[in-house]
Parts: structure tokens; C-alpha cells; sequence
């Protein structure tokens, strides 16, 4: 059997109480790997078409990696995959902190979750690797916290890591989070949503086995020597271990980057009061960071008045800053810091919460919405306190709380009257905060993307601007030349398709893009871990056939390329700023979408081809075409 | 400065803590240069005036790539429009340098 993986997936089966254990061949993980790469096979595999994502037919998959457990930096994250119940799609969503690791020492490399409970439950994973379903109907309502610390002390661990939901998760909110250890959050697609569908409400874990590896030493060099030297390598990340996230947020309001007032503002007066470095200059109190990663880039912070945020629940990051925060026009610093915290409490996606108010926020200025709609709020860009309710109204699904659980889309749907064209999304999913009329080649992945709107999986146009050491390290994925953020040639098209599939091949790693880990250290660990003679050329295949695969599940939901659009915002410039009057042309996107399929190897109409899939090794998916 | 060109240089938090600002709110200079001064000819000048700036920007003769421009409101990209000669009235912006998520990050 191979190396660096468990070789074992655990199925439970919440219907039936059924637990089992997959024992996959070899073929399987070198083909798959982990992480996205599982969650692409099952879904398309194990999720027939048709099915209620908040159905018992769902399957909520979680999927660590090879790296997933290695003790270096980066190396704490998992992939949490299921049907969305926001976009109707294929949904993923990477998160880090602790649990990932405790999960994969368990001894499985994935958890499928089948059925659903009579009663809520959780699953507890016992450091000899032994699984129990347990009654959690005493746990259902709590937050995250009060969750984790309840099991701790049930099994009896004071350690024990959890990934778990809070109420807004157990209300099936659309776009509910499943938290890693309180705030880490798999934010994207609703999984939280999934998660209470199945009346689970946490994965608890301790775990204490380490799979063998091909190269030990090797592995034990790699760690050492990224933990000494991040600091300083020509990738190095300065600002997320100094700042965390959005260290740079000044920088992006003035080249137009910061989404204002549900994008269509384009610079926001108060960046400096809600930004990084303000944090760090008045409520931080420390920098903190995952399971053996040296970069330690979460903020903490805490402060009593006028809201009581503690260091436990975790600081809002760049997305949820911009979304909670310039995206609504609340420059607030505490209140954006207090709505995060709320956030990860309830288990809500940061971003879709954020950009779901700013949409309200843009109907109640247009007269969409009014008092009477938000039960006597003032929900105006700007308005601190109305955010703040609404994140409480929408995590318990209260008065007009229970319309923008649904999401943008879905509430944009049942308002009508000239609501869609507030609602910022693809897909369902609503748009995270890098402007995609600066960042044109984000802007396409925006589209095409299986999962909707995915800034991770996407493209950083302004990296990749000149020779830089980031441009040299893309070209082993098939990018070509630098070329402007506003440029959409075949170029930019060529740079963003290698960014996506390198970002998927991390994603079934399951690696943090954050470390200076090159293409080549990524496949230098997959070597010393499993003992394969992995290739950059591999890597990219994975990335491609998560995608493929993907897509595949999405056409067979019916989602075309129809589906692969931006918004209509975004077509025209902004009121103010660097991109005032500076919109996407709209002839220039579409023909890279086409070009993007044609590199693809996709039809015209986006869909993958059968030479595509037997060159993939998934010709088994072109029957789901049919 | 006979014929001189007056232009407006506006630093952004947090790169106002190099012209001794601490750091916050914005900071806003009027310069002037000679005829033919390009965008690089003016970062020289600042990094003469304010030296923790300079050698922020500059490592030798060369850019460091902490500091990202705009001119007139728009960001500078390549680093090739810096050879822009620089006109009446123009409004250079600095910046930290930034990417992704982050500042700072060069991949």
C-alpha cells in the first residue's frame, strides 16, 4: 500500500447508524490524491442528479490530503465537499487550524457522510481510531464554542478538535459555514447547511497515528527548513505573518481592488478605520496560527466595550473585513470585528453574509425593501448596528432574517422588482472581495468556475503583472507571459487557467496557499510522502480532472454556460475611485470564456469532451453527459 | 526651479511612516522637478529627501518593489511606466506593494 495516506475512508451512515471503512486501492489515490480530488469523484460518483442538497440524499464529504498531518507549515487543512445548497452545484471549501490534522491521525483520510439522523448527533473519532455516534440533542442551539468545550468534556479530551456548526447551520442557512475549531471556517457553498440537513452537528476528533512515509528525512529537512526561512525567501510572505490578511487594504481601496457598497461605490472612506494595521494597532493582542505552521497569520483580538469579543472566537480576515465591513459602508472597526465573531459562533460564511446584507442594504436604498420588510432596521450602507442585526436575524432565520438566508440570488428572485441586479453572484455564490473589473483575469474565473465565485481557486492578477519570482514559479503550470490586470487576451487566460488548476491540485493536497512552498517543494513533498515519482505535469492533470469532474456534475444539474457570467455591475465602472468609469468590456470577457473552454479542451458550449476525459483517465464521467 | 514642472505626490497609510507620519492618514506633497523628470527621476528625488523612503524603495540603483504608483489615479503596471515623463499637475499616488491577500508578497 502506499505511503502518506491512511488507506482507509470512513463512511457513516446517519440514517442507518452504519459505519464501514473503504480500504481504496493505490491507483485510486494516485489518481485522486485527496482532498478536492475525492470530493470531485465522489459527488459525481455517489450523488445522483436531482437530488435537495438539504436532502438525507446529499453526501457531505471531508477529505484531508497527503500533506494533511505532516507537521510543516501549510500542512493543516482539509477539503469539505457536498452538492451546494446555494448554487445547486458542485461545492468545495478548504479549511485550516487543528482539526485536519487530528482528523487525519485518526488513521482515515476521508469521512463520507450518508443519510440522516432521527435525532442531531455527532461523530466522535477516538484516538485508536474507533467511531461513535453520539447524541448531541443537548448541544443543538449552542454556538461552535460551547459545542467544542461540551465534548471535550463528554470524551473526556481536553484536546479533542471539532468541526462543527452553530445554529445558522442548524437552521439551514444557504450559506452556512462548517467551523474548524471555532474560526476556521469552510465558508463557501453552504456545507454548515448540509452539515444541519443531516442533523449532525459536530465531527469530533483526537487522534495519534502518523501514516508512514516514503522519506521521513526528507520530509523532517523540508519542515525544518521552511520554518526557518519563510521569513526571508524571495516568496516570502511578510505581510501575512506580520498582519495577517489584507495588510494591504489601504493599497487596494486606491487602486479600486476594496468592494464599496455592494460594489458599486469603488473607494471607501473609511479603509484606514477598519484595516490591519489600524487592528494591530489598538485591539490585537497576539498573532496565531494553525498546526505547525510557522507563519502564524490569524490575528486575536479582544475587547469588552461596547460588545464583548474574546480571543477565542477569532478576527475577521481581509474577506470578512471588506465584506462585513467597506462592502456594507461600515467603518466600525469594533462592529465588523463583532459580526465576524458572531459568524463563527453561528457558523456563516463571512463573505456570502456579508455581500448577502450589502445586497438588502441596496434594495432597502432603492425602496426594494422597507421598514416594515426589516421589522423597523435602517438598513443603510453604513448603518453598524443594522449589520450587526441582521447577521443575528439572518443566523436564526428571524423576520427578514429568513428571506436573506436564501441567499442573494434566491431572495433577489422572490423580491423582484429590479432586485437581481443588486445581487452579486455567480452561480449563487456571492462575490468575494477582489474587484474583478480590476482584476479581469479573477473576473473570468469568477465565471467559469464549477463552484461559483471562488477567489482561491481563481486568479491574482496584479502577482502576476511582470517577471517577478511568483510569474517564473507559474510557468511550470502553463502560464506565459505577464500581461496588465485589465488585459484579456489569451495570455491572461492561459496565466489564470494555470493558477486554478495549481490552486485545485493544492486543494486535493490539501496545502495553505500562503507558505512559499514553489510547484516544485509541492511535488518534492508528494514524493517523500507516498515514494511516487510525482511530476509538475501530474499535479496540473489533478487540478484539470477536479475541474472536469466538476463541471461534468454541474451540467448534469443543469448548470450551462449560460451560468458563466459576471453580474451586470460589472460591466460598467464604478461611482468613485481608481475604476470610475471603468467597467469589463463585455465582448472581451465573453470571447476569453470561449477561450478559456478551447484550453480546456472543452465544446463551445463548455462541455468536457470524451478525448478530454479518456486523457484524464475519467472516461467513466462521459456517461454522466449523456 | 526655472521651467520647473510642480506635481502632486500623496502617500497612502502605511507608507506615510517612511516620510515621518506614523504611519496613518494620508500625506500630500507638492514637488517640483525639472522638464523631462520621469515617474523613477521622481521616486530618486523623494528617496533623497526622505532617506527612510529611499531605502524602502530602492535597493542600489534598483527598485525594491515594496512601493507600488499611481499616476493620475490609475496603478502603474509594468514597471515600465515609470520612464512616463511626468506633466503639469500630475498626482502621483505610492503605495505599499501588495498581491492576493496580502502586502508584500511576491509570489
Amino acid at each position: 500500500m502506499v505511503t502518506g495516506v491512511a488507506g482507509k475512508i470512513l463512511r457513516v451512515n446517519l440514517t442507518s447508524g452504519r459505519i464501514s471503512v473503504d480500504e481504496p486501492d493505490e491507483a485510486f489515490y494516485r489518481t485522486y490524491l485527496g482532498g478536492a480530488g475525492f470530493v470531485s469523484y465522489f459527488l459525481l460518483k455517489e450523488v445522483p442528479a436531482g437530488v435537495d442538497p438539504l436532502s438525507a440524499e446529499n453526501k457531505l464529504i471531508f477529505a484531508a490530503g497527503p500533506m494533511t498531518g505532516l507537521g510543516m507549515g501549510g500542512a493543516t487543512r482539509d477539503c469539505v465537499g457536498a452538492k451546494s445548497p446555494l448554487t445547486g452545484g458542485f461545492a468545495k471549501s478548504e479549511c485550516g487550524g487543528f482539526f485536519p490534522m487530528e482528523f487525519k491521525r485518526t488513521g482515515y483520510d476521508a469521512l463520507i457522510v450518508e443519510g440522516k439522523a432521527d435525532r442531531p448527533v455527532y461523530i466522535w473519532i477516538d484516538p485508536d481510531g474507533r467511531v461513535e455516534l453520539r447524541d448531541a440533542s443537548h448541544l443543538w442551539s449552542k454556538t461552535c464554542a460551547e459545542t467544542q468545550d461540551a465534548i471535550a468534556q463528554e470524551v473526556g479530551e481536553r484536546l479533542v478538535r471539532t468541526a462543527a456548526i452553530g445554529p445558522a447551520g442548524e437552521n439551514m442557512v444557504r450559506f452556512a459555514a462548517i467551523m474548524n475549531d471555532l474560526k476556521d471556517a469552510h465558508g463557501r457553498g453552504g456545507m454548515g447547511a448540509v452539515m444541519g440537513s443531516k442533523n449532525l452537528k459536530a465531527v469530533a476528533a483526537r487522534g495519534r497515528r502518523t501514516p508512514e512515509l516514503a522519506d521521513p528525512d526528507r520530509i523532517r529537512e523540508m519542515a525544518q527548513w521552511m520554518g526557518r526561512n519563510f521569513y526571508n525567501v524571495k516568496l516570502a510572505v511578510k505581510g501575512f505573518s506580520d498582519f495577517g490578511t489584507g495588510a494591504a487594504m489601504e493599497a487596494f481601496n486606491e487602486i479600486g481592488n476594496l468592494p464599496t457598497n455592494n460594489f458599486a461605490e469603488g473607494y471607501f472612506d473609511g479603509t484606514e478605520r477598519i484595516s490591519p494595521r489600524t487592528i494591530a494597532k489598538t485591539i490585537r493582542v497576539g498573532m496565531e496560527g494553525c498546526a505547525a505552521c510557522p507563519v502564524r497569520c490569524k490575528r486575536v483580538i479582544e475587547f469588552d466595550e461596547p460588545y464583548k469579543v474574546d480571543r477565542r472566537s477569532g478576527a475577521p480576515e481581509y474577506e470578512s473585513l471588506g465584506a462585513l465591513g467597506s462592502c456594507c459602508g461600515v467603518d466600525d472597526m469594533k462592529a465588523v470585528c463583532r459580526a465576524n465573531q458572531l459568524c463563527n459562533l453561528y457558523s456563516l460564511d463571512t463573505i456570502s453574509t456579508g455581500v448577502t446584507i450589502s445586497f438588502a442594504m441596496e434594495c432597502f436604498e432603492n425602496e426594494i425593501l422597507t421598514l416594515e420588510d426589516t421589522g423597523g432596521i435602517d438598513l443603510r450602507f453604513g448603518n453598524a448596528e443594522a449589520m450587526l442585526q441582521m447577521v443575528e436575524m439572518i443566523a436564526r432565520r428571524q423576520g427578514i432574517g429568513d428571506l436573506l438566508a436564501e441567499g442573494s440570488r434566491r431572495a433577489a428572485e422572490k423580491l423582484g422588482r429590479g432586485a437581481e441586479e443588486f445581487a452579486i453572484q455567480v452561480k449563487g455564490l456571492e462575490i468575494p472581495m477582489h474587484e474583478p473589473r480590476l482584476k479581469q483575469g479573477m473576473g473570468l474565473m469568477y465565471s467559469v468556475e464549477s463552484a461559483g465565485a471562488d477567489h482561491q481557486a481563481g486568479f491574482q492578477d496584479t502577482l502576476f503583472t511582470e517577471e517577478t519570482p511568483g510569474f517564473d514559479h507559474l510557468r511550470g503550470a502553463g502560464a506565459v507571459q505577464p500581461v496588465p490586470p485589465d488585459d484579456l487576451s489569451a495570455a491572461k487566460v492561459s496565466n489564470a487557467r494555470a493558477s486554478h488548476l495549481f490552486a485545485l491540485f493544492l486543494d486535493s493536497l490539501v496545502c495553505c496557499q500562503f507558505l512559499p512552498w514553489t510547484m516544485t517543494d509541492h511535488v518534492n513533498i508528494v514524493r517523500a510522502a507516498t515514494g511516487w515519482e510525482y511530476t509538475v505535469h501530474e499535479a496540473i492533470k489533478l487540478g484539470e480532472r477536479v475541474e472536469n469532474l466538476a463541471r461534468i456534475f454541474n451540467i448534469r444539474e443543469g448548470i450551462t454556460a449560460a451560468e458563466d457570467r459576471l453580474p451586470q455591475r460589472f460591466f460598467g465602472g464604478t461611482r468613485r475611485g481608481a475604476l470610475k468609469n471603468k467597467g469589463i468590456d463585455r465582448e472581451a470577457m465573453q470571447a476569453a470564456i470561449k477561450t478559456y473552454y478551447s484550453m480546456m479542451g472543452w465544446d463551445e458550449n463548455g462541455r468536457p469532451t470524451p478525448a478530454k476525459l479518456q486523457e484524464l483517465g475519467v472516461a467513466w464521467a462521459a456517461e454522466y453527459l449523456k | 526651479m526655472k521651467d520647473s514642472i510642480r506635481v502632486t505626490v500623496e502617500v497612502v497609510p502605511w507608507l506615510t511612516d517612511y516620510f515621518g507620519h506614523g504611519g496613518q492618514g494620508r500625506f500630500r506633497v507638492d514637488e517640483s522637478v525639472g522638464p523631462g523628470t520621469t515617474i523613477l527621476g521622481l521616486l530618486r528625488v523623494l528617496g533623497q529627501e526622505y532617506p527612510l523612503f529611499g531605502q524602502a524603495a530602492f535597493r542600489g540603483e534598483e527598485l525594491s518593489g515594496h512601493v507600488s504608483v499611481m499616476l493620475n489615479g490609475r496603478w502603474l503596471q509594468p514597471s515600465y511606466n515609470l520612464e512616463h515623463e511626468l506633466k503639469s499637475n500630475d498626482r502621483i499616488t505610492l503605495l505599499p506593494a501588495f498581491a492576493g491577500g496580502s502586502a508584500e508578497v511576491s509570489w
